[in-house]
């Protein structure tokens, strides 16, 4: 027996039991398309570094680099920092999860009904004109609750877009397995989550997306206003005292939260739901 | 041997279709047409495009209720409910298999439904993959499989459901002849073991006499039915048997002057 047979014989039973297991795919190997996208996005990340450190040694108003990582290690490992984040955080996922029921609710009402949708639809383009800081802003004197405040403010800042979004997949249904599903008695709950829900996915990864991006970006603007806490008011607090070294020091981690959610949380779960598209 | 055009006599119904009319909105798609299917029989309808042939599938799958007329099943009345009281396993043109879920998954979903055993499920997907020859095949995406590879998993769905009826709309007009040829021998064969009662849709004449018992010519829209006619040919069948041939221009002569009345002079060859 050879090594590479005895090895061979030592793995475990792929299609020992039936039924649970996928298809068996090669183990994956970057392609020269994947290692030259991340090259790129390495000497994008690069170029932003070396015009970070020019402009901090040329102008007041932009920290050093030096300082700003220098000071790094007591920024993260104050548990302050950390509860600033959380707090923030909290405010976009509760937002998100609430955009997402009334953004899919509103398109599935202008999808399925005839005159309550061409009212929600209304409502969906005049919510979609609506600046974020004037949302805010009438949020100000709209809710003695500060806290649930931020949080509608958000909520009605994102659910327009996705309910834009999810429509648009809803339309885009392929009627043919429609029928299919019909035809073969499947229920509507199982239609959902067999039929309809993997259809829409794309669509919801990219609402997500966007709209992760887009809240993480309202938040900022809702804190400010809106409560004394988060991320947001500690970018006010800290340019108020004109403490540039803790507002870079906060939009570092700020973009560090976007990246690190969108590579190794988003993307991943995007690639493993795709994976039916088939090997070559 | 009895293989001529004649007109069927009536015999102990299974399905039983009874002066129905359909329509889509204003249109009205099949007009006051009389059908039935015997227990294990193989009836096929043929007729122009845009007849309502597919129409009569979609009221026998539950997907769309008669105007007038009575559908009933096992002598019982299930008009408006035939989705409740048929169990129908429908090939389409094209496969409609979900390409997220594997050729396993998608016979298991459709079995779920229909209320097979679970305890049945694996026994059914491996006997009917592998009576369409596609066994190997049983862990793999739909879209990692051939077109004719595609229609063999979806006709083996619709056999695994342990369906009363067995629907089928133009199953291999999307597929190269080669392999429309293939599966049809396959369904010919299949026949012999699995006689499940089928109404099959199709615009080719010499597939309709090859598999089935009974054909049924259907008018221009909004449909009528033309006549019927008789195939008692044993199985296995040969696609190219004389008799078949015969039966074709015969037929092809004898619905030219009603389906393409502009035909004039054109005589079948």
């Amino acid at each position: 027996m050879t090594v590479a047979t005895a090895l061979m014989s030592a793995a475990p039973p792929v299609q020992a039991e039936r039924g649970r297991l996928r298809p068996r795919r090669a183990p994956r190997i970057p392609s020269n398309h994947s290692i030259q996208s991340a090259v790129l996005s390495v000497v994008g990340l690069a170029l932003i570094v070396v015009a970070w450190a020019i402009a901090g040694s040329t102008t007041r108003f932009i920290a050093p680099i030096s300082d700003v990582l220098g000071g790094m290690p007591a920024f993260l490992t104050s548990p302050d920092t950390w509860t600033t984040i959380a707090e923030t955080w909290t405010r976009v996922l509760l937002a998100l999860a609430a955009g997402f029921v009334v953004g899919t609710a509103v398109a599935v009402l202008v999808w399925k009904t005839d005159l309550a949708g061409r009212v929600a639809e209304i409502w969906v383009t005049v919510f979609l004109a609506v600046p974020s800081t004037i949302s805010a802003m009438i949020a100000v004197f709209l809710f003695a609750d500060k806290q649930l405040g931020a949080i509608v403010v958000l909520t009605a800042t994102v659910a327009p877009f996705i309910s834009v979004l999810m429509l648009n997949a809803f339309r885009r249904l392929d009627p043919g397995l429609t029928e299919m599903a019909v035809a073969y008695r499947l229920s509507p709950l199982r239609r959902v989550a067999t039929v309809i829900g993997p259809q829409v996915f794309p669509t919801v990864m990219t609402a997500l997306r966007n709209e992760h991006a887009h809240a993480w970006k309202v938040v900022v603007v809702v804190e400010l206003f809106l409560v004394s806490s988060g991320m947001g008011f500690q970018f006010d607090k800290s340019f108020d005292r004109f403490d540039m070294q803790a507002v870079m020091q906060w939009l570092v981690v700020f973009a560090a939260i976007l990246l690190l959610t969108e590579y190794l949380i988003l993307r991943p779960l995007e690639n493993k739901a795709r994976a039916w598209k088939g090997t070559p | 041997m009895n293989a001529q055009l004649t007109f069927a006599p009536a015999e102990a119904s299974f399905v039983e279709l009874s002066d129905i009319s359909i329509g889509y909105g204003d249109k009205v798609a099949v007009e006051n047409v009389g059908l039935t299917i015997g227990p294990g029989e193989f009836v096929s309808i043929i007729g122009p495009s845009g007849c309502g042939k597919s129409t009569l599938l979609h009221v026998l799958a539950g997907l769309l209720d008669v105007r007038s007329g009575s559908v009933s099943c096992r002598d019982e009345d299930v008009t408006g409910q035939v989705g409740r009281h048929l169990r129908a396993g429908y090939v389409f043109q094209d496969h409609r298999l979900l390409p997220w879920k594997t050729v396993r998954q998608n016979i298991e979903i459709a079995m779920r439904s229909a209320h097979v055993p679970k305890a049945d499920w694996n026994a059914r997907v491996e006997r009917y993959l592998a009576l369409l020859q596609v066994s190997d095949h049983v862990d793999a995406w739909p879209m990692n499989l051939s077109g004719g590879q595609r229609q063999r998993v979806s006709i083996a769905r619709a056999l695994a459901v342990a369906p009363d009826v067995v629907l089928m709309d133009e199953p291999f007009s999307g597929l190269d002849e080669v392999t429309a040829r293939t599966i049809r021998v396959e369904l010919d064969r299949l026949r012999v073991t699995e006689a499940v009662p089928t109404l099959f849709v199709t615009h080719s004449i010499r597939e309709a006499l090859y598999l089935s018992d009974r054909v049924v010519v259907f008018s221009r829209g909004p449909a009528t039915v033309l006549r019927e006619v008789e195939i008692d040919l044993p199985r296995p069948r040969d696609y190219n048997d004389p008799v078949l041939v015969a039966l074709e221009r015969e037929l092809v002569d004898a619905v030219l002057a009603v389906w393409e009345p502009t035909a004039g002079q054109v005589t079948s060859s």
